[in-house]
């Protein structure tokens, strides 16, 4: 949690910092933004100041929503239908809170049934950053959420059955149990057989091995009894897994130790007990280093939740209900600021959407009765009445997500390669083990065949297969997580490292993608031209825009409102008609890039039926030390590119700034365009915008998301730079190769010591204690070897 | 050597009461959350006596 809260920020000479979130401020005031402002006068009026004094980081990573949801936006949480699938009890809830920082969020967000008169109760788990809410008998969820909205926070609530979490809680719990049941008997196990081997008289050697089965019973009983389990299940298909010959290990072990009880002889308890604790400890460990990471995966798979109006024909008077609640042939109205949660059509009206999440592209589409909408779809502007096609798990971008999952499982050969030499090695142990046993039979020691078989089969139980590659990957990812790299799964830790190139957007990836206005010609411009420049550039996202349309709302907040429809001139820039002229603002080629210091600049004009009225200067940094992070690069072998939707100059000289060679530069690339480059420089990692780039992101063989919201974000690429810190990225590889090279010693040295402990066993040189203690402490070894080499790895 | 039967009763006890006493630590949710309490306890006391009533109801 801690190392997230590190950022390096450029100073800047004349700067002021945001009051509420520490960024530097742009422009003028105390805040960065009105969201910000808003947070800091709520956190003010309710007597919390002390959340200032509390953080120990500079910034606060995720600086509030620009715009404030409305009152409504919450209701959605007071639908009994949503409440039901969200809540156990009615009154509790669990929300995912996106940017749980250190302790002053924690009091913070503890302190809530004080400033929020619909809760009671609050308990924040910063390890799966989720806050647990309770509320007041007459109080709703809504406001709750709320509350936490103007907070800053972007509270998500998290359904019962999604993430499974308490599941696994309950799982974890009993794994506990297990182990500690384990630990008992295997410990007083030990010492009565210590007083045994020692030459314990007739009377208590007796006593002391009937002490010890009893001892034994609940070990290899309740605690091994999920491994058998497992092995019923496997069996059931006709399948051998790697737990297979220890459940037959025990079985046959406690057979064999029952016969010599009542013959008084020695007994394997001991190495019994030991075999279960060791191996319930590995798994733990395993478990736990795991289980951070399924977290990550659940928050990639938050839903969209919303609040809709339904208007069925049948109602007479519309509701707002969750949009989980919506039904296939349910209509609603879909308005702006909305991320659809369904398939549907439109019946009436028109609504300009973003589908970047689906399509990859950044551009904005109208659309009007009896066209399509998608899950994922996020409403800019309009309302419309909508019919549902298609909800849930149907809708096309689960069906996409779920295709993308399937292939991300088939991706990871490794570990293919290892379950499947796992399972070889399981056989062939078996099959020696069972001649070893006709061998002794056949001579007539059926004794000391048992004993040989049974050491064989602990001893060179081949468990560290399955356990060296999820234990590498993911304390790997655990790494990464507290450098500031979150991941989706582990299969990207198996790729990155095969990447031969790394290729960059531009705006907002290399640049810091705030452009601003910084000079314009004329330096005062026409009423009529601002407001001509306000309606071109009033729906779009593209950086330029927006500085356009900031600079303008900053020179006359009044503007006569035009509702003439901008378009996006094929070539680059946009153009607008209204009843006698034609507007376009265009990028101007002759001139268009400077490069001075780090520093894009780029001058776009507006013209008036062809002749340039105004000229707008705009400036936009490039990143520092990108040049150091494309050098790094090429020392690890791999190429750097740009792939840019951008003109060519500013492209170039971006290009220029980062040392990136020219050839391995792409401008003016369509999202189509840049999945092509992708594909032709397989494998490749893509760096860019996380909702913006989405399908060169998704078509990279690695995607680095830099920006964007983290959930939607990674439904796309398979890793999240928190901090949008692009030095990770040669750091990022070098933990790949790193945990590649762990993965290959931990196998080969596991594989040396199976084949030489199942030598010394066939040979007879080793007693059933002396394996169960040998085995556990290979996958002991290799535990240490990946947390050493882990440990290792140095910061970035 | 008789004293072996007075032991051996003995420690079955002290081991069946600590592998309770554990038990019922994890289940009432002792080691569910590590990193959470280990940051809560650096606030100031003032805090924690506020909540100390709220931070009684369970889950």
């Amino acid at each position: 949690m801690k190392s997230a809260l590190h950022f390096s920020v450029q100073l800047q000479a004349v700067s002021v910092r945001c009051l509420h979130c520490g960024q530097f401020v742009i422009g003028h005031g105390d805040f960065c933004c009105q969201g910000c402002a808003a947070v800091y006068s709520f956190i003010h009026d309710h007597g919390l100041n002390h959340y200032y004094d509390l953080r120990k980081c500079e910034i606060t990573p995720q600086s509030p929503a620009d715009v404030l949801p409305n009152n409504n936006f919450y209701a959605y949480c007071d639908d009994p239908n949503f409440i039901s699938a969200y809540s156990s009890d009615g009154l509790s809830m669990k929300f995912y809170i996106e940017g749980i920082q250190c302790l002053s969020c924690l009091w913070l967000l503890e302190k809530l049934p004080e400033y929020c008169a619909d809760a009671v109760f609050a308990r924040v788990d910063a390890g799966s950053s989720t806050l647990l809410v309770k509320r007041s008998v007459d109080g709703s969820f809504s406001a709750v959420a709320n509350t936490l909205a103007r907070l800053g926070y972007t509270p998500r609530p998290l359904s019962l059955t999604d993430n499974g979490e308490s599941f696994r809680m309950n799982e974890d719990r009993k794994h506990l149990v297990r182990l500690g049941i384990a630990a008992v008997s295997a410990s007083n196990i030990m010492f009565l057989a210590i007083a045994n081997y020692a030459g314990a008289a007739d009377e208590f050697h007796y006593l002391f091995s009937w002490l010890s089965a009893a001892l034994a019973l609940p070990t290899l009983t309740y605690c091994a009894f999920p491994i058998y389990s497992r092995v019923g299940k496997d069996l059931k298909q006709k399948k051998i897994s790697l737990d297979t010959p220890i459940a037959l290990a025990l079985i046959m072990g406690f057979a064999l130790s029952v016969f010599q009880l009542t013959r008084g002889k020695e007994t394997y308890f001991d190495s019994l007990t030991t075999l279960v604790f060791l191996l319930l400890v590995s798994r733990y460990i395993l478990k736990k280093a795991q289980n951070r990471n399924l977290g990550l995966t659940s928050r990639a798979n938050l839903a969209f939740n919303a609040t809709v109006e339904l208007i069925n024909p049948s109602a007479l008077e519309s509701k707002f209900i969750s949009s989980l609640s919506l039904k296939v042939g349910d209509v609603f109205m879909a308005q702006g600021n909305d991320t659809l949660a369904v398939d549907g059509i439109i019946r009436s009206g028109h609504i300009d959407v973003d589908r970047s999440i689906l399509t990859g592209e950044s551009e904005i589409a109208r659309l009007s009765p009896g066209e399509i909408i998608e899950a994922g779809f996020k409403v800019l502007n309009g309302s419309a009445e909508i019919l549902v096609t298609a909800t849930g798990a149907s809708t096309r971008l689960s069906q996409t997500l779920a295709q993308a999952e399937l292939v991300f499982n088939k991706n990871n050969s490794l570990t293919d390669l290892t379950d499947k030499v796992g399972v070889w090695f399981t056989y062939i142990t078996l099959a020696v083990a069972f001649t070893l046993l006709g061998i002794f039979i056949i001579q007539g020691d059926s004794f000391e065949g048992l004993q040989r078989a049974l050491t064989l089969i602990i001893v060179s139980c081949p468990c560290v297969f399955g356990m060296a590659i999820p234990l590498a990957s993911s304390l790997a990812m655990k790494n990464a997580s507290q450098n500031g790299a979150l991941f989706r799964d582990s299969s990207a830790i198996d790729m990155l490292y095969k990447a031969s190139s790394v290729f960059f957007d531009k705006t907002g990836t290399l640049t810091k993608g705030t452009m601003q206005v910084i000079r314009t010609i004329p330096e005062v411009i026409q009423p009529r031209l601002l407001a001509a420049t306000y309606a071109l550039e009033k729906q779009s996202t593209h950086p330029v825009g927006v500085a356009l349309r900031n600079h303008i709302c900053q020179l006359s907040p009044l503007l006569p409102e035009w509702n003439f429809v901008a378009k996006d001139i094929p070539g680059g820039g946009r153009q607008l008609r209204n009843d006698k002229d034609l507007f376009e603002i265009k990028p101007m080629f002759q001139d268009a890039c400077l490069i001075e210091r780090n520093r894009v600049q780029g001058h776009y004009g507006l013209y008036v039926n062809g002749e340039l009225s105004v000229t707008f200067e705009l400036e936009d940094q490039v990143q520092t030390d990108i040049a150091t992070v494309v050098s790094k690069l090429s020392q690890l072998g791999l190429n750097s590119g740009i792939i840019s939707g951008d003109m060519k100059e500013p492209t170039l000289s971006c290009a220029r700034i980062a040392e990136i060679p020219e050839k391995n530069v792409y401008y003016r690339a369509l999202p189509i365009d840049k999945m092509k480059i992708l594909e032709s420089n397989h494998p490749a990692i893509m760096v860019g915008d996380g909702a913006n780039d989405a399908a060169a992101l998704n078509a990279a063989s690695v995607g680095i998301a830099v920006r964007g919201a983290m959930n939607v974000s990674l439904k796309s690429a398979s890793i999240y730079l928190v901090n949008s810190n692009l030095k990770l990225i040669p750091w990022l590889i070098e933990l790949s190769k790193n945990t590649r090279n762990t993965v290959l010693i931990t196998l080969s040295f596991s594989t040396l010591f199976n084949i030489a402990a199942a030598t010394t066993a066939i040979l007879g040189h080793m007693n059933p204690l002396i394996a169960a203690l040998l085995m556990p402490l290979s996958s002991f070894t290799v535990l240490c070897i990946t947390i050493f080499r882990n440990q290792q790895m140095s910061t970035p | 050597m008789s004293i072996v039967y007075w032991l051996l009763p003995i420690s079955l006890v002290f081991v069946a009461i600590f592998t309770i006493a554990f038990v019922k630590a994890v289940l009432s949710g002792q080691f569910d959350d590590l990193d959470t309490p280990a940051t809560r306890a650096l606030l100031d006391d003032s805090f924690q006596n506020e909540n100390k009533e709220k931070m009684k109801w369970q889950p």
